[in-house]
């Protein structure tokens, strides 16, 4: 990682929704580590927020659940316009993110070499059973459907389309807009880095299939939902 | 005029007073009171349909009024989804708004609270 760029102008993007049990964790590591942090609380009904508050982190409350592409994309308006953010990273609250990767995804974005860094969880060529580890069989075809859709539909050559680690360079981060509030958004970003010809690389990266992630994580039948979003939910 | 004329006839008129009382687009409820009127009119002449559905190439009457139902339920169905869509644009533009404009600082261990 470039030396000269300070810690603070990297903002990590935390969407947060009824994480009381983890996002205590993620939050700790992250600011530890000396990023800023951005949380939003989609309106979660446990504690998720007071715990956000015991960090030093700055926090954006939706008074409602609007779902995590509207969480993305506040957070995005709230970088571009209030802070002065070079690079961003988009985390999950989860606990499926390791904070090393943070690293990883980082340095093309940083080194000037691309304008968006997406995370892979397919794409670690030295360890292949220990990936698909954990992860259940008809979640492994249900992303592999979901890669098959994006070089179909955007033209893009990737390996996993549906990773919530991303890095951006804040010109790039200023192009994207996410109109799906719920969990299509996935597929927007990429759309958007395909309209906007941003650069883009793959990162491989590492998920935490814990029992507790499995369970907080989109069950398989909702990316029916996604696709539906995506074809009748599309922006007028 | 048998029972059933006289009793859709009462449930039209009724849909035609309220449509009268509804304050949305002129041309929105010119549409409905235009629908209900032909309703009205097919009601007491079943044999107009047959007449309209020769003419258009279709066999039967009722399968005119089949083709027409879906046709309706369609436009209704993919007009409300775009309000839909648009009110939920709305309402995701206030919440973000809102939630950017008070934003929480715990860095500084105090919440400020600004507008």
């Amino acid at each position: 990682m470039n030396k000269s760029e300070p810690k603070q102008r990297i903002w990590v993007v935390v969407p947060a929704f009824n994480e009381e049990k983890i996002i205590g964790e993620v939050l700790f590591s992250l600011t530890k580590e000396g990023y800023s942090v951005l949380v939003i609380d989609d309106c979660s009904t446990d504690t998720t927020k007071e715990i956000a508050l015991s960090f030093p982190v700055v926090l954006l409350h939706h008074s409602i659940n609007l779902g995590q592409g509207a969480a993305l994309q506040t957070g995005f308006d709230y970088i571009c316009s209030n802070t002065n953010a070079d690079f961003i990273v988009t985390f999950d609250s989860d606990g499926q993110h390791n904070i090393e990767d943070i690293k990883s995804i980082l340095y093309p974005v940083i080194r000037g070499t691309h304008d968006v860094a997406l995370g892979s969880r397919f794409l670690n060529t030295s360890d292949k059973t220990l990936l698909v580890n954990g992860m259940p069989k008809l979640k492994l075809l249900t992303l592999k459907a979901g890669v098959l859709f994006t070089r179909l539909t955007l033209k893009l050559k990737l390996t996993d389309t549906h990773n919530g680690l991303r890095a951006f360079s804040i010109d790039a981060l200023r192009k994207i807009k996410i109109t799906q509030n719920r969990m299509a958004h996935a597929s927007e970003i990429l759309a958007q880095i395909s309209k906007n010809k941003l650069s883009y690389c793959e990162v491989p990266i590492n998920i935490n299939y814990t029992e507790y992630s499995k369970m907080k994580g989109q069950s398989i039948l909702n990316s029916l939902n996604i696709i539906w979003d995506l074809f009748f939910g599309r922006n007028q | 005029m048998n029972i059933f004329q006289i009793i859709v006839t009462i449930l039209i008129l009724s849909v035609l007073f309220f449509i009268s009382k509804y304050r949305g687009v002129l041309f929105r409820r010119a549409f409905y009171i235009l629908l209900t009127l032909i309703g009205l009119i097919l009601l007491f002449f079943p044999n107009l349909t047959q007449k309209i559905a020769d003419i258009l190439g279709i066999g039967r009457g009722t399968d005119l009024l089949t083709y027409a139902f879906i046709l309706f339920s369609w436009f209704w169905f993919i007009s409300t989804s775009v309000k839909i869509q648009n009110l939920e644009q709305t309402i995701t533009r206030i919440v973000r708004d809102s939630a950017i404009n008070n934003v929480i600082n715990a860095g500084n261990n105090k919440s400020q609270q600004s507008h």
